[in-house]
């Protein structure tokens, strides 16, 4: 399926404008169950460290909750007092993961690199640095999952678990990621610079819609309606 | 003069300068070949050369550097240094920012606005083997023809000066021999060329002048540069244990279901306490055979036994006990944000006293503990590996290209180092490419080729390693 990058681009946007602005449960479980199921059957086998990432954040963001959150005891079991604002903030914040890695698995399933440049820069005007970051954020994700694989199986190696549970082993999971991921970042640019980049000359063009294209912003649209529409109906949803 | 430099001193950061008095002047079509130990200032001096360091990087240069007609330190002439220059960085995951082949190399020139840039870029892919391959995905690209792509996108835009900083780093025999060759031609077609190696030999040929970085500075001229010539770092092949410390009975592997067999029914066994060197060509499987020996990944069919047990049934901490992996990029390998945390880490597993730990550490580990692990050089990070290796006190060893990116001195005292877990009666096995492991440390070599493994005389190894690249640069 092709669809022209520019179209994604507005559409991976919108979803995560739309995963922070949103706060209503029942809004961002339509539109997560929707783009999820999109995003895994688009993206689910080309990334799955990342899902298997999410999967693992989950755990973190319920002990978060757990810890952090107030409200009513919904139920108590030993020491532990599970409270109305835990399963809430849970929720909330597990949803908008789930939109946010939505947008990315079918944004970087759906295009590459150039074409997205190529489509940012000419089609939507925006700046050159800016699409070329865009784009190569869909390079680095790749190399992104091969890193984490990578690391997940040293972890073992050094004798960790290689899925971390605490805040500490999160740490020593990311902190070699950034680490490569800047190093990398740096260098492609000045790579980019000596091929040339700077000199780069952009031709705007108009945007051609085809019928994907078209699907995919009635889609936008319909999201974008009924959140607003629930926002303004809203659901009674409450963990009394 | 193609190439005029008179630099007082350059650095990353005012006062503290990585190079001092470097003086150059380089003629069109001459080939300048530099060596020099780690760490010394030799990529530096690409990025000073081209602009970068003080362009792209905030670095601080005193002095002048002509480059054909342009003034690279000039912001405003910087950004013409793409039409003159090719530059091939020495980690291809560096520098492709495409995610195909074809894309890579169009991207260039779209930049430099070519006319007809789709024909072009198919020719140049012809021209390093890749027109097969115009519309794969990177990832799914060998090392060497990576580093192919990476000369493809470089020189698409006919450059005059082409810089290769360590072109042969992990690379395998033939794809040194590619690289040899292609250099060949670009100096056949006039191109100035200044290449930075590890390896220098293997441009010895070509080279119209040699030079080398040490002391800060760029030292030209044929007295400075033979000691980073290769030479015989002999160790002695001691006699081994004859217990086993690994064995493979008909053992298969493949990734997943889809995926094709790496390992098919093939069978080997290690002694403990010997130096096993493993080869084979990019792709092969080398590093996969190093982690289902660590114990990282599980055998399809067969068996695999580390000391009579099967390394990926074991809990973490019992397997570390076995066998260790430092992978060939030695960021992967470190799990705190600080030396002294990593350090701490081994000793508490290794039930040592951190202390003592540190009291044995290199000096310039202990001055640095409180650093994170990523901010060392490479050549740190490498040597910081080794170190956590030695706490572990693991009874097999797998190293994945240990000798990549270290200078001549670092290889002898990495051969020592292992000469010295030898010694302890410790496996030390080796992915390598490297002909000097073979040469000078190991006692036995195994080659991963057609989905087996299968054993090497040492002198067949030699052979087998040296003939590709001794065929070009002779």
């Amino acid at each position: 399926m092709r669809v022209n990058p520019s179209v994604l681009f507005i559409y991976g946007l919108s979803l995560t404008i739309m995963a922070f602005a949103l706060r209503e449960l029942s809004a961002l479980a339509v539109l997560a169950l929707i783009n999820l199921t999109m995003g895994v059957l688009l993206g689910g086998r080309k990334y799955r460290s990342l899902l298997l990432a999410f999967a693992v954040s989950l755990i973190g963001v319920w002990v978060n909750a757990l810890v952090f959150a107030g409200g009513e005891p919904l139920l108590t079991v030993g020491p532990l007092v599970v409270r109305s604002g835990a399963v809430k903030g849970f929720l909330e914040v597990s949803l908008k993961l789930s939109l946010l890695l939505s947008a990315t698995l079918i944004f970087s399933s759906l295009t590459s690199p150039r074409d997205l440049l190529k489509s940012l820069e000419s089609e939507l005007g925006l700046p050159k640095q800016l699409s070329f970051m865009v784009s190569l954020s869909l390079r680095l994700l790749r190399i992104f999952e091969k890193d984490l694989a990578e690391i997940q199986l040293i972890r073992r190696s050094r004798g960790l678990r290689p899925i971390p549970l605490t805040p500490g082993e999160w740490a020593s999971l990311i902190s070699p990621l950034l680490s490569i991921g800047l190093e990398r970042g740096k260098w492609v640019g000045v790579a980019a610079e000596l091929r040339g980049f700077s000199l780069r000359k952009i031709e705007r063009t108009r945007i051609n819609l085809h019928s994907a294209d078209v699907a995919l912003l009635a889609l936008l649209v319909a999201e974008i309606v009924l959140a607003l529409y629930i926002h303004l109906n809203p659901l009674d949803v409450s963990f009394k | 003069m193609s190439i005029v430099v008179n630099v007082e001193e350059a650095g990353y950061i005012k006062g503290r300068p990585v190079l001092r008095d470097i003086n150059l002047e380089l003629g069109e079509g001459e080939v300048l070949l530099i060596a020099g130990p780690t760490g010394s200032g030799k990529s530096t001096f690409l990025l000073l050369l081209t602009g970068v360091l003080t362009n792209l990087l905030y670095g601080y240069v005193k002095g002048t550097v002509k480059l054909f007609d342009i003034n690279p330190l000039d912001p405003l002439e910087f950004s013409l240094v793409p039409k003159y220059v090719g530059i091939v960085l020495q980690s291809h995951e560096l520098q492709i920012a495409m995610q195909t082949p074809i894309d890579e190399v169009l991207f260039v020139l779209e930049n430099l606005k070519y006319p007809k840039p789709m024909e072009r870029a198919r020719l140049y892919l012809l021209r390093y083997g890749l027109l097969s391959k115009a519309g794969e995905d990177v990832e799914n690209l060998s090392g060497g023809e990576k580093k192919r792509l990476c000369l493809a996108s470089s020189t698409v835009h006919e450059p005059k000066l082409l810089i290769l900083d360590e072109p042969t780093a992990n690379l395998d025999p033939w794809g040194v021999a590619e690289v040899v060759k292609y250099v060949r031609e670009m100096k056949e077609e006039g191109k100035t060329i200044i290449i930075t190696e590890h390896k220098p030999d293997y441009f010895l040929n070509l080279a119209d002048r040699v030079a080398v970085i040490e002391d800060k500075t760029l030292k030209t001229g044929k007295e400075y540069f033979e000691k980073y010539l290769s030479r015989e770092l002999r160790f002695l092949h001691t006699s081994t244990s004859e217990k086993t410390s690994v064995e493979a009975e008909s053992m298969s592997f493949k990734y997943c279901k889809e995926c094709p067999l790496i390992f098919k029914k093939t069978s080997f066994s290690l002694k403990r306490g010997e130096v096993v060197a493993i080869v084979g060509p990019n792709g092969s499987g080398k590093t996969t055979l190093g982690k289902i020996i660590s114990g990282l990944l599980k055998p399809l069919e067969g068996r695999l036994l580390l000391m009579g047990r099967e390394p990926y049934r074991l809990k973490s901490r019992e397997l570390l006990r076995k066998v260790i992996y430092v992978p060939q990029e030695p960021a992967y390998f470190f799990v705190k944000t600080s030396i002294e945390g990593e350090v701490k880490l081994a000793s508490q597993v290794s039930g040592l006293e951190y202390s003592k730990v540190v009291e044995k550490l290199d000096p310039w580990i202990r001055a640095r503990l409180r650093d994170s692990p990523y901010t060392l050089s490479y050549g740190q990070k490498k040597w910081l590996s080794q170190t956590l290796v030695s706490i572990y006190g693991s009874r097999v060893v797998v190293l994945d290209e240990p000798t990549a990116g270290l200078d001549i001195n670092l290889v002898y005292r990495l051969f020592k180092w292992m000469l010295e877990l030898k010694k302890e009666g410790r496996t030390v096995i080796v992915l390598t490419h490297d002909v000097r492991v073979v040469k000078d440390i190991a006692d036995r070599v195994l080659v991963v080729c057609g989905k087996q493994v299968s054993e090497l005389s040492i002198s067949d190894a030699v052979e087998y390693l040296e003939a590709p690249v001794l065929e070009v640069i002779k």
